[in-house]
């Protein structure tokens, strides 16, 4: 049975946008904050660094906690918090936080659609095939650069390559020459790609794609009801090639659920275990 | 088992969220406003993370935490005007802007990652 989306944009795809937009503006109303307190400005209510709001920080002090029980520098409590709770959310659902709660992947989101306004068709098709499968074996090699480079130093170097802390950094904090290359690199590939960063550099996204793996709820195509229309994977941003497999279990699915909404068969990709 | 759209999303949220909420409830949520002995980060037992530094910590307390003396900490910074115990960042920042000088968090950090090392 054919279901028809009564709306332009389905559901998931506003709330997605909505949660999105929430998380960004949380995060970057506390880094701004943060500035600002640090500058003397006394606020109404106490904010966290924005080294302590990033789960990435649980994996950049794991083996300073686990051989000693002390946190490296700039890490919190907090960050120990969001790695459990990112722990637990992808190994449910899988890297559910890159599409829906990042905000450094909401900020490359709303570049896209500017890409997607000025390039039309040709948005998403700048590299060509081959080079986007090698460049997405990228990621895993920056994780293990600078999770070794961490452990070893038992400092938080990759503060000084964040793009996101350098986006919060033109607020007014030290800004960091390295970050803001990796800003402006992300914005401006963003522009021709979905989600640059995420795609070819992002440490964090290359930890949770690989946990992601193992997650219970995975998009499923059912084979006996597909009417293999393409219509799931020409809606993948990562160009997943959806219509071929019967679970999705690629390391680069951030659960948009772009391809769930696509499908116009009723209860042919679901979320299922 | 299949899941609707809604029950996926709530799911996944709530566990990211929860153990968020509860951290935030209990008071464990962060160690912004602990002392920098508690802040520096150690390996070996040596205080040697210079990065937990910030602009609220007073010399002493800096000096105390790193084991260096404030007579070589304002020797290495260049700085000649003998300052407080209770002097911070922002007094040296003046001392610097007095000298023409650019003062940014990471020259003071790195004044004591100098000395640790030493």
């Amino acid at each position: 049975m054919i279901h028809q989306q009564p709306d332009k944009r389905p559901k998931a795809q506003k709330a997605r946008l909505w949660i999105g937009a929430i998380f960004f503006v949380w995060a970057t109303v506390a880094g701004i904050s943060h500035f600002l307190t640090e500058k003397g400005i006394t606020l109404p209510f106490r904010t966290a660094s924005i080294d302590a709001i990033c789960p990435f920080g649980a994996l950049e002090t794991l083996y300073a906690y686990l051989s000693s029980g002390s946190l490296i520098g700039k890490i919190h409590p907090s960050n120990l918090v969001m790695g459990l709770g990112l722990t637990l959310a992808t190994l449910a659902g899988g890297a559910f936080f890159c599409g829906w709660i990042c905000p450094f992947g909401t900020l490359q989101e709303w570049a896209g659609k500017l890409g997607r306004h000025m390039l039309g068709r040709r948005y998403n098709h700048a590299i060509p095939q081959r080079a986007d499968r090698a460049l997405q074996y990228l990621p895993y090699i920056v994780a293990l650069f600078f999770l070794a480079w961490t452990w070893t130093a038992s400092s938080l170097v990759f503060a000084q390559y964040d793009p996101w802390r350098a986006f919060l950094s033109l607020a007014g904090g030290e800004i960091a020459a390295g970050g803001i290359i990796a800003l402006v690199v992300s914005l401006v590939g963003s522009l021709f790609v979905e989600r640059f960063w995420c795609r070819y550099l992002c440490p964090m996204g290359a930890v949770t794609g690989l946990v992601g793996k193992l997650s219970i709820f995975k998009p499923r195509r059912n084979a006996a009801t597909c009417i293999s229309c393409h219509a799931c994977t020409n809606a993948c941003p990562f160009q997943i090639d959806v219509e071929h497999v019967t679970r999705v279990a690629s390391a680069q699915c951030n659960r948009c659920l772009k391809c769930i909404d696509a499908c116009p068969v009723k209860d042919t990709l679901t979320i299922g275990s | 088992m299949r899941l609707r759209n809604s029950s996926y999303i709530i799911l996944v949220l709530a566990l990211f969220l929860v153990p968020m909420a509860v951290s935030m409830a209990s008071g464990t949520w962060t160690t912004g406003a602990a002392p920098l002995s508690q802040r520096a980060g150690t390996t070996q037992g040596t205080t040697t993370d210079t990065g937990g530094i910030k602009g609220k910590d007073t010399l002493g307390e800096i000096c105390s935490v790193y084991g260096i003396q404030k007579a070589d900490l304002l020797t290495a910074l260049g700085v000649t005007t003998d300052l407080s115990d209770s002097a911070k960042s922002s007094d040296l920042e003046a001392m610097f802007a007095e000298q023409g000088r650019t003062w940014s968090m990471d020259v003071l950090r790195g004044a004591v990652a100098s000395l640790i090392a030493h």
